[in-house]
């Protein structure tokens, strides 16, 4: 495999699980390769007791310009279903991972890409980074679970824009609208991204794992989320965790969480 | 003397200010607080007189949360049935017909910052600070959270309050939809008894129907179209909506009787 093959890269940095995309020649375009790579990742993460949150991020200065266009050509509709239902299990990898997400965009997140930022918990922004559901523009409707995604973020005017006309939206418009979490200087996206990852990882993981996967229900009724919360909580008050949580409390210094 | 531990209720005109007065624990929601406010929500929500309820802490601080002192000998199905009695007040709140105005100073951390959220109108001070502070003692957040703050931010600032236990003052609040209004310090209550004197003027009945479909979310079109069709109607009848009629041509301030 050469440098230039389309892939995802992994580094650790602590407890913080780093991927990168990877496809130098397409603007680290969504392929085949680049998404097995990802759900590939994801799942050896999941097992990985040392590693608490992940950072998602694009090489070189951009997030990821969106589906492969060049994998695209002569599909038959059911190669198309296919490759729906392999962005499903991709999409699932990262929004049903009980360890956090955060998304370091540079440049440009355009189709796929923005469904892709869009699964993490928390998005920076580099401030020259953009952000469109390109789909439109080659006769494609949005997907990668972009309809879900997208209204749970901002409104659904807004929502409507974005998918429907494709309007380009910047970074400042971005963290207005509430599309992204931060904005960043150009180049440091990454940087303010692993401090947030660094906050989730030093968060409490138990409590996290509930609390994300509880969200990844909704939209949820009231009584359904009072029940969630009660009974997490009560699993949750014997946790070794609690016991750390409450004692550094008392003693007025920092928990120490084992995730036990 | 008694120890003091308890909801000051007062009544201004058709609006009950229930004041929680725990100050010692900085309005901490104990068991002895949760036991009077609780049946004091009620009493002013089925009172018809009362057409709005504020909720507000004594000493300049709403409430700091739970009643951490317990958590210490906790069994799960013990902690499960606490967190479950939550639902005593926030039902009351949630799915009551009287709209609830929550006037914020200080600390509205925890369960403190979930009674907040399940008021209906929000008035932080500038300098009021929320956090859903759980995860800092190994706790995943209740007090109704998970369905309230989603509803007002974005699941991306959600997730941070909840999952990070970041701390959020009054104007940032206010500008990510926590709060809807913005007081001085050491005026929230006073604003929050202008915006309720607006909530109590409203069409009782109308404002109950709304109340109660907003309990429901998330609806879809079908659901959202049953209700307007099963109380649109009723409405239409009501005393209040000729009343509205007669005030409209008569272009004078209409006077809602909730009937």
């Amino acid at each position: 495999m050469s440098s230039s093959d389309p892939t995802v890269t992994r580094e650790n940095d602590g407890a913080i699980a780093v991927l990168r995309i990877s496809n130098p020649k397409r603007r680290n375009a969504f392929s085949p390769e680049v998404r097995g790579a990802l759900v590939g990742h994801m799942n050896d993460i999941a097992t990985d007791n040392a590693i608490r949150s992940i950072v998602i991020t694009g090489a070189g200065k951009t997030f990821s310009a969106g589906g492969d266009l060049s994998t695209m050509q002569d599909m038959t509709a059911f190669e198309g279903r296919e490759r729906i239902r392999a962005g499903r299990a991709m999409v699932e990898s990262i929004w049903r991972s009980e360890k956090p997400v955060v998304a370091a965009v540079e440049g440009f997140a355009f189709g796929a890409g923005l469904s892709l930022a869009l699964l993490a918990d928390w998005i920076v922004a580099a401030e020259d980074a953009s952000f469109c559901a390109s789909f439109g523009r080659v006769g494609l409707m949005g997907d990668m679970g972009l309809f879900w995604t997208l209204p749970q973020r901002v409104s659904a005017g807004r929502a409507r824009r974005i998918l429907m006309l494709a309007e380009v939206v910047t970074a400042q418009e971005a963290l207005k609208i509430g599309l992204v979490e931060e904005i960043s200087n150009n180049g440091k996206a990454l940087d303010q991204a692993m401090a947030k990852a660094q906050a989730m990882a030093e968060a409490a993981p138990l409590p996290n794992r509930l609390t994300r996967e509880a969200l990844g229900q909704f939209p949820a009724t009231l009584d359904d989320m009072l029940a969630y919360e009660a009974h997490g909580q009560g699993l949750l008050f014997t946790s070794a965790d609690t016991k750390e949580g409450l004692a550094s409390f008392f003693e007025k210094r920092r928990p120490v969480f084992q995730g036990a | 003397m008694a120890e003091k531990m308890t909801v000051n209720v007062t009544r201004e005109g058709p609006i009950a200010v229930l004041e929680i007065d725990n100050v010692s624990q900085r309005n901490a929601l104990t068991m002895a607080v949760k036991s009077v406010l609780v049946p004091a929500l009620k009493e002013a929500e089925e009172d018809t007189g009362v057409r709005c309820i504020v909720i507000t802490g004594a000493g300049n601080t709403f409430s700091a949360g739970g009643d951490v002192s317990l958590f210490g000998d906790m069994t799960p199905a013990k902690g499960r049935q606490i967190v479950f009695d939550q639902r005593n007040f926030l039902h009351l709140m949630l799915r009551g017909d009287t709209p609830i105005v929550a006037a914020v100073e200080g600390f509205a951390y925890g369960a403190g910052f979930g009674l907040a959220m399940a008021a209906d109108y929000i008035v932080a001070a500038e300098d009021a600070k929320f956090c859903a502070a759980f995860n800092k003692i190994g706790l995943m957040p209740d007090g109704g959270l998970l369905w309230t703050l989603p509803q007002r931010v974005g699941m991306g600032r959600a997730k941070d309050m909840l999952m990070c236990a970041t701390v959020v003052d009054g104007v940032e609040a206010k500008r990510l939809g926590i709060a809807d209004q913005l007081a001085k310090p050491n005026q929230a209550l006073n604003a929050a008894m202008d915006r309720a004197a607006a909530f109590a003027s409203a069409a009782p009945l109308a404002v109950a129907t709304i109340k109660s479909a907003f309990a429901r979310y998330p609806l879809d079109l079908e659901q959202a179209f049953a209700i307007e069709s099963d109380a649109q109607p009723a409405l239409m009848q009501s005393e209040d909506a000729k009343e509205a009629r007669r005030a409209f041509f008569a272009k004078e301030k209409p006077n809602f009787r909730g009937a």
